[in-house]
């Protein structure tokens, strides 16, 4: 399934929770191909950032707009282009791995395809759990459920909120590698983190908010990496 | 319309492995309507000559108290995990997930329906003399329940006294449907009225096609707000 072109740009966003302003006039534009590192302390706005971006919470001012393939998208055509992995799961713990994937699979809008969920099973290292229901998962083992399903929806852009909670160290390299190899393809990846490491070692660009507002939107890689956080630990100061 | 009716039926299918893996809402509505009809069974029996005039009120009654515990579940799944989230987020239209959760809604009801209806029958000694009727009001009055408890029931989904909720907005709505399926039955088990059930019957088919394509419509705007 060939990957889309996708521009997903911000303009001047606002997001306000009562009397608090959880985003500020935030401008930000990505595009496939990258790996976008969205970074800030507890409660810079990460998570309503993302959520925004992926069409879960509307904006209270400003606006969010997506092109594939350079023509804009709404709608359907734009909830199926970005799959997202929030904190909560979005996955039914009474139905087994298999039965999620394959349940997603046709939400997506993709004819079902038993071999293809069997594949991803293999990929997000469920093969041989695929027929439990994901009630009895560990955590780690749910996260990798959730993955499963972005990886079944063929969405072009993931939108990834702390997506190595509950992984162990190496289900941590794991999806490090399956990131990599994701924007490899051409896809554009979203995520919130709070370790140097994984940032380092996938990130091409890194976005530092802080208090609702972009204070950094430099490069990724080791320095890129070192440069906002050293930002991030400035702003704590 | 392929994709649309695929998701429909993926949907309508995980609710119902779900459920007949948990067994928590079929079970609930059964035995609380089993319930039901032995405590009218106590208060009516004691006058058996007249239970063609009390027996369609009792069969509607027990139908709309059932029904609304399903009602009241029908969107706990998808809370858990932020189930909901991952419906709206997809490409699966509105009012496909409108449909298939009342449809959901409708399966519940009919199958609460089949022991609790037996039972009815049998404990008030009722004959059914026009089946038509008795199953065309049945099923036009269920799926006006599921379509009117499918709306609020997401609509309330988040309200902190959901429950008590439910039946005070729907119930007003559901009077008419609830008159109309008592007089078809009436007719239908042979009480003493001078009704046209055909009329009644006409009635749910016309309430049932306005709020199908309302609530289809409402359904639409609510949940994405």
């Amino acid at each position: 399934m060939r990957v889309r072109a996708l521009d997903l740009r911000a303009d001047r966003v606002v997001r306000i929770a009562g009397r608090r302003h959880l985003l500020r006039d935030v401008t930000l534009s990505a595009t496939s191909g990258e790996l976008v590192a969205v970074l800030g302390r507890n409660g810079a706005g990460k998570t309503t950032l993302l959520s925004v971006l992926a069409g879960r919470q509307n904006p209270d001012g400003g606006r969010v707009t997506l092109a594939i393939d350079g023509r804009p998208a709404t709608g359907a055509a734009a909830r199926a282009a970005i799959g997202m992995l929030p904190h909560d799961l979005l996955i039914y713990p009474d139905l087994t791995a298999r039965e999620n994937l394959a349940f997603f699979m046709t939400l997506a809008g993709r004819a079902p395809d038993g071999a293809f969920v069997s594949d991803v099973l293999a990929r997000i290292g469920l093969a041989r759990d695929g027929d439990r229901p994901v009630r009895q998962f560990s955590r780690g083992m749910q996260q990798r459920t959730a993955l499963g399903r972005l990886l079944v929806s063929g969405a072009d852009a993931w939108v990834l909120d702390e997506p190595t909670t509950g992984l162990d160290e190496s289900g941590r390299r794991w999806l490090l590698a399956l990131l990599s190899e994701q924007v490899a393809a051409g896809r554009l990846v979203l995520m919130s983190s709070h370790h140097p490491s994984e940032v380092a070692a996938c990130a091409t660009r890194t976005v530092v908010l802080e208090a609702g507002r972009v204070v950094l939107d430099g490069p990724g890689g080791a320095d890129g990496t070192a440069a906002a956080f050293a930002r991030m630990d400035g702003g704590a100061a | 319309m392929i994709r649309a009716w695929r998701q429909f039926v993926a949907i309508v299918r995980k609710d119902l492995v779900v459920e007949f893996r948990t067994r928590e809402i079929l079970l609930t509505m059964a035995l609380f309507s089993m319930l039901l009809v032995i405590v009218f069974a106590f208060a009516f029996l004691s006058d058996p000559t007249r239970a063609r005039d009390y027996g369609p009120g009792i069969i509607w009654v027990t139908v709309l108290f059932a029904s609304t515990i399903g009602q009241n579940r029908l969107f706990d799944r998808e809370r858990e995990n932020g189930c909901l989230w991952s419906l709206l987020l997809s490409p699966t239209g509105a009012g496909t997930i409108f449909l298939a959760k009342a449809t959901t809604q409708l399966v519940f009801t009919l199958l609460m329906e089949l022991p609790t209806l037996l039972l009815i029958l049998v404990f008030f000694d009722l004959p059914v003399v026009r089946p038509g009727a008795f199953a065309g009001a049945l099923v036009l009055g269920t799926v006006a329940l599921s379509l009117v408890g499918t709306l609020f029931s997401a609509m309330l989904m988040n309200a902190r006294m959901k429950e008590v909720l439910l039946p005070l907005v729907t119930y007003p709505l559901l009077v008419p449907v609830v008159i109309a399926g008592v007089k078809v039955t009436s007719v239908a088990v042979g009480a003493p009225v001078a009704e046209d059930p055909g009329t009644w019957l006409r009635f749910l088919l016309g309430f049932d096609m306005i709020f199908a394509v309302a609530t289809w419509f409402l359904f639409g705007r609510m949940i994405r707000a």
